[in-house]
Protein backbone atom coordinates (compact mmCIF):
# COMPACT_ATOMS: atom_id res chain seq x y z
CA UNK A 1 0.00 0.00 0.00
CA UNK A 2 2.87 2.55 0.83
CA UNK A 3 4.09 2.30 -2.37
CA UNK A 4 1.04 2.53 -4.28
CA UNK A 5 -1.12 5.49 -2.20
CA UNK A 6 0.72 8.47 -3.48
CA UNK A 7 1.14 7.21 -7.04
CA UNK A 8 -2.05 6.47 -6.96
CA UNK A 9 -2.84 10.00 -5.99
CA UNK A 10 -0.59 11.47 -8.03
CA UNK A 11 -2.68 9.40 -11.22
CA UNK A 12 -5.85 10.83 -10.20
CA UNK A 13 -4.59 14.45 -10.24
CA UNK A 14 -3.20 13.84 -13.51
CA UNK A 15 -6.01 11.99 -14.53
CA UNK A 16 -8.94 14.41 -13.05
CA UNK A 17 -6.86 17.29 -14.41
CA UNK A 18 -6.48 18.90 -10.42
CA UNK A 19 -4.50 22.25 -10.33
CA UNK A 20 -3.78 23.94 -7.34
CA UNK A 21 -5.86 27.04 -7.01
CA UNK A 22 -4.09 30.21 -7.73
CA UNK A 23 -2.63 32.42 -5.14
CA UNK A 24 -5.00 35.50 -5.93
CA UNK A 25 -7.86 33.29 -4.78
CA UNK A 26 -6.56 32.95 -1.26
CA UNK A 27 -5.39 36.50 -0.67
CA UNK A 28 -8.54 37.74 -1.90
CA UNK A 29 -9.91 35.45 0.85
CA UNK A 30 -7.36 36.71 3.20
CA UNK A 31 -8.28 40.21 2.21
CA UNK A 32 -11.93 39.77 2.34
CA UNK A 33 -11.54 39.03 6.39
CA UNK A 34 -9.64 42.07 7.12
CA UNK A 35 -11.93 44.45 5.13
CA UNK A 36 -14.85 42.83 6.90
CA UNK A 37 -13.16 42.79 10.27
CA UNK A 38 -12.33 46.21 9.17
CA UNK A 39 -15.34 47.23 8.08
CA UNK A 40 -17.27 46.14 11.54
CA UNK A 41 -14.68 47.73 13.51
CA UNK A 42 -15.84 51.13 11.85
CA UNK A 43 -19.91 50.55 11.88
CA UNK A 44 -19.15 49.27 15.74
CA UNK A 45 -17.65 53.17 16.23
CA UNK A 46 -20.44 54.36 14.34
CA UNK A 47 -22.88 52.41 16.43
CA UNK A 48 -20.70 54.22 19.31
CA UNK A 49 -20.99 57.34 18.89
CA UNK A 50 -24.85 57.02 18.47
CA UNK A 51 -24.58 55.51 21.57
CA UNK A 52 -22.71 58.35 23.11
CA UNK A 53 -24.93 61.01 21.59
CA UNK A 54 -27.90 59.63 22.76
CA UNK A 55 -26.67 59.04 25.95
CA UNK A 56 -25.52 62.88 26.48
CA UNK A 57 -27.74 64.47 25.12
CA UNK A 58 -30.91 62.63 27.33
CA UNK A 59 -32.36 65.21 29.11
CA UNK A 60 -31.34 63.28 32.32
CA UNK A 61 -32.09 66.68 33.95
CA UNK A 62 -36.15 65.50 33.51
CA UNK A 63 -35.86 62.13 35.49
CA UNK A 64 -37.33 63.70 38.59
CA UNK A 65 -40.20 65.90 36.68
CA UNK A 66 -41.23 62.61 35.07
CA UNK A 67 -41.17 61.05 38.51
CA UNK A 68 -38.90 58.20 37.60
CA UNK A 69 -35.92 56.67 39.69
CA UNK A 70 -32.32 57.14 38.06
CA UNK A 71 -32.22 53.39 37.54
CA UNK A 72 -35.89 53.83 35.51
CA UNK A 73 -34.80 56.89 33.70
CA UNK A 74 -31.89 55.04 32.54
CA UNK A 75 -33.98 51.93 31.45
CA UNK A 76 -36.19 53.24 29.42
CA UNK A 77 -34.06 55.86 27.55
CA UNK A 78 -30.70 53.37 27.12
CA UNK A 79 -30.08 53.20 22.90
CA UNK A 80 -30.90 49.31 22.63
CA UNK A 81 -31.20 49.42 18.79
CA UNK A 82 -27.42 50.90 19.07
CA UNK A 83 -26.08 48.35 21.86
CA UNK A 84 -27.52 45.70 20.15
CA UNK A 85 -25.74 46.74 16.66
CA UNK A 86 -22.65 47.71 18.56
CA UNK A 87 -22.80 43.55 19.72
CA UNK A 88 -23.22 42.14 16.37
CA UNK A 89 -20.31 43.90 15.00
CA UNK A 90 -18.21 42.65 17.50
CA UNK A 91 -19.31 39.56 17.01
CA UNK A 92 -18.77 39.99 12.81
CA UNK A 93 -15.20 41.79 13.73
CA UNK A 94 -13.98 38.77 15.98
CA UNK A 95 -15.30 36.26 13.64
CA UNK A 96 -13.50 37.62 10.92
CA UNK A 97 -10.03 38.73 12.56
CA UNK A 98 -10.18 34.56 13.69
CA UNK A 99 -10.45 33.73 10.04
CA UNK A 100 -7.26 35.37 8.86
CA UNK A 101 -4.56 33.69 8.18
CA UNK A 102 -2.68 34.60 11.10
CA UNK A 103 -5.92 35.12 13.60
CA UNK A 104 -5.84 31.82 15.32
CA UNK A 105 -2.91 32.99 16.77
CA UNK A 106 -4.38 35.61 18.79
CA UNK A 107 -6.23 35.06 22.21
CA UNK A 108 -10.08 35.85 22.36
CA UNK A 109 -9.66 38.17 25.59
CA UNK A 110 -7.40 40.27 23.53
CA UNK A 111 -9.64 40.87 20.14
CA UNK A 112 -12.58 41.57 22.66
CA UNK A 113 -10.43 44.36 23.95
CA UNK A 114 -9.08 45.67 20.93
CA UNK A 115 -12.89 45.90 20.00
CA UNK A 116 -14.16 47.64 22.59
CA UNK A 117 -11.12 50.52 22.53
CA UNK A 118 -11.54 51.11 19.09
CA UNK A 119 -15.45 51.34 19.27
CA UNK A 120 -14.55 53.88 22.13
CA UNK A 121 -11.31 55.39 20.79
CA UNK A 122 -12.75 55.84 16.89
CA UNK A 123 -16.26 55.66 18.48
CA UNK A 124 -15.64 59.01 20.51
CA UNK A 125 -14.05 60.62 18.00
CA UNK A 126 -16.69 60.55 15.90
CA UNK A 127 -18.96 61.36 17.83
CA UNK A 128 -16.71 64.89 18.45
CA UNK A 129 -17.31 65.64 15.16
CA UNK A 130 -20.46 65.28 14.87
CA UNK A 131 -21.28 62.25 13.42
CA UNK A 132 -23.84 60.52 16.26
CA UNK A 133 -25.99 64.21 16.07
CA UNK A 134 -25.81 64.29 12.13
CA UNK A 135 -27.11 60.40 11.85
CA UNK A 136 -29.41 60.48 14.61
CA UNK A 137 -31.00 63.69 13.02
CA UNK A 138 -31.03 62.54 9.70
CA UNK A 139 -32.52 58.95 10.93
CA UNK A 140 -35.10 60.65 12.93
CA UNK A 141 -35.94 63.00 10.19
CA UNK A 142 -36.03 60.51 7.31
CA UNK A 143 -36.79 57.25 8.78
CA UNK A 144 -40.07 57.21 10.85
CA UNK A 145 -39.96 53.61 11.75
CA UNK A 146 -36.44 54.27 13.12
CA UNK A 147 -38.16 57.25 14.86
CA UNK A 148 -40.86 54.73 16.55
CA UNK A 149 -38.08 52.47 17.69
CA UNK A 150 -37.38 55.24 20.31
CA UNK A 151 -40.73 55.64 21.48
CA UNK A 152 -40.58 55.37 25.24
CA UNK A 153 -37.64 58.15 24.78
CA UNK A 154 -39.97 60.28 22.81
CA UNK A 155 -43.22 59.73 24.80
CA UNK A 156 -41.67 61.68 27.72
CA UNK A 157 -41.82 64.70 25.62
CA UNK A 158 -45.98 63.81 24.83
CA UNK A 159 -46.98 64.34 28.54
CA UNK A 160 -48.14 67.86 28.83
CA UNK A 161 -49.78 67.23 31.84
CA UNK A 162 -46.20 67.21 33.29
CA UNK A 163 -45.07 70.17 31.56
CA UNK A 164 -43.08 68.38 28.74
CA UNK A 165 -44.14 68.60 25.24
CA UNK A 166 -42.03 68.13 22.11
CA UNK A 167 -42.80 68.40 18.20
CA UNK A 168 -42.62 71.13 14.86
CA UNK A 169 -43.28 74.08 14.55
CA UNK A 170 -46.15 74.73 12.09
CA UNK A 171 -46.70 78.59 12.43
CA UNK A 172 -44.15 80.92 13.75
CA UNK A 173 -45.45 84.71 15.15
CA UNK A 174 -42.34 84.95 17.56
CA UNK A 175 -40.34 83.49 19.82
CA UNK A 176 -42.94 84.22 22.38
CA UNK A 177 -46.06 83.02 19.97
CA UNK A 178 -45.59 79.81 17.44
CA UNK A 179 -47.95 76.69 16.62
CA UNK A 180 -47.00 73.54 17.29
CA UNK A 181 -47.84 70.02 16.54
CA UNK A 182 -47.28 67.17 18.85
CA UNK A 183 -45.56 64.17 18.64
CA UNK A 184 -49.39 63.03 19.80
CA UNK A 185 -50.44 65.19 16.60
CA UNK A 186 -52.53 67.61 18.39
CA UNK A 187 -52.40 71.24 17.49
CA UNK A 188 -50.52 73.53 20.52
CA UNK A 189 -50.40 77.18 20.56
CA UNK A 190 -47.20 78.02 22.36
CA UNK A 191 -46.60 81.54 24.33
CA UNK A 192 -44.32 82.56 26.82
CA UNK A 193 -43.11 85.60 27.86
CA UNK A 194 -39.36 85.18 27.95
CA UNK A 195 -38.64 81.75 27.76
CA UNK A 196 -34.78 80.11 27.88
CA UNK A 197 -33.88 79.24 24.39
CA UNK A 198 -31.01 77.40 23.54
CA UNK A 199 -28.13 79.08 22.41
CA UNK A 200 -27.97 77.82 19.38
CA UNK A 201 -31.82 77.52 18.44
CA UNK A 202 -33.02 79.74 15.89
CA UNK A 203 -37.07 78.83 15.87
CA UNK A 204 -38.92 78.49 12.95
CA UNK A 205 -41.58 76.57 10.92
CA UNK A 206 -39.99 73.16 10.92
CA UNK A 207 -38.02 73.16 13.17
CA UNK A 208 -38.70 70.45 16.02
CA UNK A 209 -38.36 71.37 19.28
CA UNK A 210 -38.89 70.02 22.95
CA UNK A 211 -40.53 72.66 25.43
CA UNK A 212 -40.85 72.61 29.07
CA UNK A 213 -42.97 74.36 30.42
CA UNK A 214 -46.61 74.42 32.09
CA UNK A 215 -50.10 73.33 30.07
CA UNK A 216 -52.60 76.13 30.37
CA UNK A 217 -55.49 75.04 28.75
CA UNK A 218 -56.65 72.56 26.20
CA UNK A 219 -54.50 73.52 23.25
CA UNK A 220 -52.26 76.56 25.16
CA UNK A 221 -49.10 75.80 26.40
CA UNK A 222 -46.91 78.38 28.29
CA UNK A 223 -43.13 77.82 27.44
CA UNK A 224 -40.31 78.25 30.04
CA UNK A 225 -37.71 76.52 27.77
CA UNK A 226 -37.22 75.63 24.39
CA UNK A 227 -34.90 73.07 23.09
CA UNK A 228 -33.88 71.74 19.44
CA UNK A 229 -35.24 68.09 19.70
CA UNK A 230 -31.75 67.09 18.48
CA UNK A 231 -28.92 68.82 19.90
CA UNK A 232 -26.06 68.95 17.16
CA UNK A 233 -22.53 68.56 18.21
CA UNK A 234 -19.84 70.80 16.48
CA UNK A 235 -16.31 69.68 17.56
CA UNK A 236 -15.17 72.97 16.46
CA UNK A 237 -15.71 75.92 18.08
CA UNK A 238 -15.12 78.13 15.66
CA UNK A 239 -18.25 76.51 13.84
CA UNK A 240 -20.52 76.86 16.56
CA UNK A 241 -22.43 80.48 15.35
CA UNK A 242 -21.97 79.19 11.80
CA UNK A 243 -24.06 76.18 12.05
CA UNK A 244 -27.46 76.99 13.81
CA UNK A 245 -30.62 74.78 14.37
CA UNK B 1 11.86 18.68 -20.46
CA UNK B 2 12.97 18.61 -17.70
CA UNK B 3 14.27 15.74 -16.00
CA UNK B 4 12.61 15.13 -12.62
CA UNK B 5 15.86 13.84 -9.75
CA UNK B 6 16.80 11.32 -7.91
CA UNK B 7 14.96 10.76 -4.57
CA UNK B 8 18.22 10.69 -2.77
CA UNK B 9 18.93 14.40 -4.58
CA UNK B 10 15.30 15.20 -3.39
CA UNK B 11 15.50 14.20 -0.35
CA UNK B 12 17.93 17.41 0.74
CA UNK B 13 15.56 19.58 -0.57
CA UNK B 14 13.73 21.50 2.21
CA UNK B 15 9.48 20.45 2.29
CA UNK B 16 9.46 24.18 1.61
CA UNK B 17 11.74 23.92 -1.57
CA UNK B 18 9.88 20.94 -2.80
CA UNK B 19 6.33 22.85 -2.76
CA UNK B 20 8.11 25.59 -4.98
CA UNK B 21 8.90 22.85 -7.48
CA UNK B 22 5.59 20.90 -7.16
CA UNK B 23 4.02 24.45 -8.30
CA UNK B 24 6.23 24.42 -11.34
CA UNK B 25 6.17 20.46 -12.28
CA UNK B 26 3.37 18.85 -10.64
CA UNK B 27 5.65 15.64 -10.26
CA UNK B 28 7.63 16.42 -7.14
CA UNK B 29 4.00 16.28 -5.39
CA UNK B 30 5.15 12.54 -5.19
CA UNK B 31 8.36 13.39 -3.38
CA UNK B 32 6.24 15.24 -0.61
CA UNK B 33 3.27 12.68 -0.59
CA UNK B 34 6.32 9.82 0.01
CA UNK B 35 7.90 12.26 2.88
CA UNK B 36 4.91 12.17 4.92
CA UNK B 37 2.76 9.19 3.38
CA UNK B 38 3.38 7.02 6.97
CA UNK B 39 3.40 9.93 9.38
CA UNK B 40 0.01 10.79 8.02
CA UNK B 41 -1.69 7.65 8.04
CA UNK B 42 -0.18 6.96 11.51
CA UNK B 43 -1.61 10.23 13.10
CA UNK B 44 -5.02 9.87 11.17
CA UNK B 45 -5.09 6.21 12.93
CA UNK B 46 -4.40 7.99 16.06
CA UNK B 47 -6.72 10.41 16.23
CA UNK B 48 -9.90 8.61 14.56
CA UNK B 49 -11.43 5.33 15.38
CA UNK B 50 -11.77 4.15 11.22
CA UNK B 51 -9.76 0.92 9.72
CA UNK B 52 -6.88 1.02 7.93
CA UNK B 53 -8.32 1.30 4.84
CA UNK B 54 -10.79 4.15 5.46
CA UNK B 55 -8.21 6.17 7.03
CA UNK B 56 -5.81 5.63 3.51
CA UNK B 57 -8.89 6.86 1.88
CA UNK B 58 -8.96 9.74 4.08
CA UNK B 59 -5.07 10.60 3.29
CA UNK B 60 -5.83 10.13 -0.21
CA UNK B 61 -8.17 13.14 0.17
CA UNK B 62 -5.74 15.20 2.05
CA UNK B 63 -3.17 14.86 -0.34
CA UNK B 64 -5.71 16.13 -2.94
CA UNK B 65 -6.41 18.93 -0.76
CA UNK B 66 -3.01 19.66 0.17
CA UNK B 67 -2.04 19.74 -3.48
CA UNK B 68 -4.69 21.65 -4.74
CA UNK B 69 -3.97 24.27 -2.10
CA UNK B 70 0.01 24.65 -2.38
CA UNK B 71 -0.32 28.51 -2.76
CA UNK B 72 -2.15 28.98 0.58
CA UNK B 73 0.84 27.22 1.84
CA UNK B 74 2.10 30.04 4.38
CA UNK B 75 5.73 30.01 3.99
CA UNK B 76 6.47 31.47 7.94
CA UNK B 77 4.82 28.30 8.77
CA UNK B 78 6.94 24.83 8.99
CA UNK B 79 5.16 22.87 6.04
CA UNK B 80 4.31 19.61 8.61
CA UNK B 81 2.25 22.24 11.03
CA UNK B 82 0.22 22.85 7.67
CA UNK B 83 0.28 19.53 6.05
CA UNK B 84 -1.03 18.13 10.12
CA UNK B 85 -3.65 21.19 9.66
CA UNK B 86 -4.85 19.84 6.83
CA UNK B 87 -5.26 16.22 7.95
CA UNK B 88 -6.71 17.49 10.93
CA UNK B 89 -9.24 19.20 9.21
CA UNK B 90 -10.28 16.57 6.80
CA UNK B 91 -10.43 13.92 9.70
CA UNK B 92 -12.89 16.61 11.81
CA UNK B 93 -14.90 17.00 8.14
CA UNK B 94 -14.86 12.91 7.58
CA UNK B 95 -16.44 12.73 11.60
CA UNK B 96 -18.84 15.32 11.15
CA UNK B 97 -19.73 13.37 7.57
CA UNK B 98 -20.12 10.06 9.73
CA UNK B 99 -21.61 11.67 13.12
CA UNK B 100 -19.40 10.12 15.28
CA UNK B 101 -16.64 11.51 17.64
CA UNK B 102 -12.86 10.89 17.36
CA UNK B 103 -11.80 8.33 19.04
CA UNK B 104 -8.64 6.73 19.57
CA UNK B 105 -8.48 2.93 19.41
CA UNK B 106 -4.95 2.49 17.45
CA UNK B 107 -2.75 3.55 19.99
CA UNK B 108 -1.47 0.21 21.20
CA UNK B 109 1.03 -1.08 18.06
CA UNK B 110 2.39 2.65 17.94
CA UNK B 111 3.41 3.14 21.73
CA UNK B 112 6.68 2.48 21.43
CA UNK B 113 9.23 2.52 24.24
CA UNK B 114 10.49 6.18 23.52
CA UNK B 115 6.82 7.89 23.64
CA UNK B 116 6.29 5.62 27.59
CA UNK B 117 9.57 7.15 28.53
CA UNK B 118 8.42 10.73 27.28
CA UNK B 119 5.26 10.04 29.10
CA UNK B 120 6.80 9.47 31.86
CA UNK B 121 9.15 12.16 32.46
CA UNK B 122 6.52 14.91 31.49
CA UNK B 123 3.76 13.89 33.42
CA UNK B 124 5.97 13.24 36.67
CA UNK B 125 5.32 9.38 36.62
CA UNK B 126 7.43 6.81 38.81
CA UNK B 127 10.49 5.76 37.21
CA UNK B 128 10.07 2.67 38.31
CA UNK B 129 6.97 1.60 36.74
CA UNK B 130 6.55 -1.07 34.57
CA UNK B 131 6.75 -0.44 30.99
CA UNK B 132 4.07 -2.81 29.84
CA UNK B 133 1.51 -1.74 32.99
CA UNK B 134 1.97 1.93 31.59
CA UNK B 135 1.59 1.04 28.45
CA UNK B 136 -2.36 -0.64 29.14
CA UNK B 137 -3.53 2.19 31.34
CA UNK B 138 -2.39 4.33 28.59
CA UNK B 139 -4.73 2.47 26.05
CA UNK B 140 -7.49 2.49 28.52
CA UNK B 141 -7.35 6.20 29.85
CA UNK B 142 -6.91 7.27 26.27
CA UNK B 143 -10.17 5.60 25.82
CA UNK B 144 -11.67 7.76 29.10
CA UNK B 145 -10.72 10.79 28.31
CA UNK B 146 -12.36 13.81 26.37
CA UNK B 147 -11.21 14.28 22.32
CA UNK B 148 -9.95 17.79 22.66
CA UNK B 149 -6.92 16.15 25.62
CA UNK B 150 -6.54 13.54 23.42
CA UNK B 151 -5.31 15.47 20.24
CA UNK B 152 -2.96 17.36 22.10
CA UNK B 153 -1.72 14.48 23.55
CA UNK B 154 -1.04 12.67 20.61
CA UNK B 155 0.38 15.46 18.81
CA UNK B 156 2.58 16.43 22.36
CA UNK B 157 3.81 12.70 22.50
CA UNK B 158 3.27 10.79 19.71
CA UNK B 159 4.00 13.19 17.38
CA UNK B 160 7.31 15.04 18.86
CA UNK B 161 5.61 18.19 17.85
CA UNK B 162 6.60 21.98 19.69
CA UNK B 163 3.12 23.82 21.45
CA UNK B 164 3.74 26.41 18.33
CA UNK B 165 3.42 23.55 15.79
CA UNK B 166 0.49 22.53 17.67
CA UNK B 167 -0.76 25.71 17.73
CA UNK B 168 -0.41 25.93 14.27
CA UNK B 169 -1.98 22.80 13.46
CA UNK B 170 -5.29 22.82 15.38
CA UNK B 171 -5.24 26.74 14.57
CA UNK B 172 -5.32 27.84 18.53
CA UNK B 173 -3.51 30.54 20.22
CA UNK B 174 -0.42 29.32 22.06
CA UNK B 175 -1.80 30.05 25.51
CA UNK B 176 -4.91 27.97 24.81
CA UNK B 177 -2.77 24.74 23.56
CA UNK B 178 -0.36 25.07 27.17
CA UNK B 179 -3.27 24.96 29.05
CA UNK B 180 -5.11 22.15 27.08
CA UNK B 181 -1.71 20.01 27.63
CA UNK B 182 -1.96 20.67 31.07
CA UNK B 183 -5.15 20.01 31.96
CA UNK B 184 -4.92 16.86 29.72
CA UNK B 185 -1.94 15.77 31.64
CA UNK B 186 -4.05 16.37 34.70
CA UNK B 187 -6.86 14.38 33.60
CA UNK B 188 -4.14 11.50 32.63
CA UNK B 189 -2.75 11.29 35.85
CA UNK B 190 -5.45 11.85 37.48
CA UNK B 191 -6.98 8.70 35.87
CA UNK B 192 -3.55 6.88 36.22
CA UNK B 193 -3.07 7.26 40.24
CA UNK B 194 -7.36 6.16 40.11
CA UNK B 195 -5.56 2.88 38.69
Amino acid sequence: MEKNLSQNVLEKIKEKKIRPRPKWIFSLKDLGFWLMFSASLILGSISTSLIIFIMRNNDWDLYLRLGHSVFKFILITLPYFWLIFLVFFWIISYYNLKKTKSGYKRNSFSIVLINILVSIILGSTLYFCGLGSELEGSLEENIPPYSRMFYQRHEMWNKPDKGLIGGKIIIFESNNNFKIISLGKKEWNILSEDPIIHPRLILQEGRRVKIIGREISGNIFEAKEIRPFIEKQIFFERNRLEMPY
Amino acid sequence: MKKIPDINDINRNSDEELVKLTLSKQDYFLFIMKRYENKLLRYILRISNISREDAEDLLQEVFIKVYQNLNDFDQKLKFSSWIYRITHNVVIDNFRRIRARPEIVNLDQEINDKVLENIKSDFDISREIDIKYLRDAMEKIFKKIDGKYKEVLVLRFFEDKSYEEISDILKKPIGTISTLINRAKKKFKGEFVKR
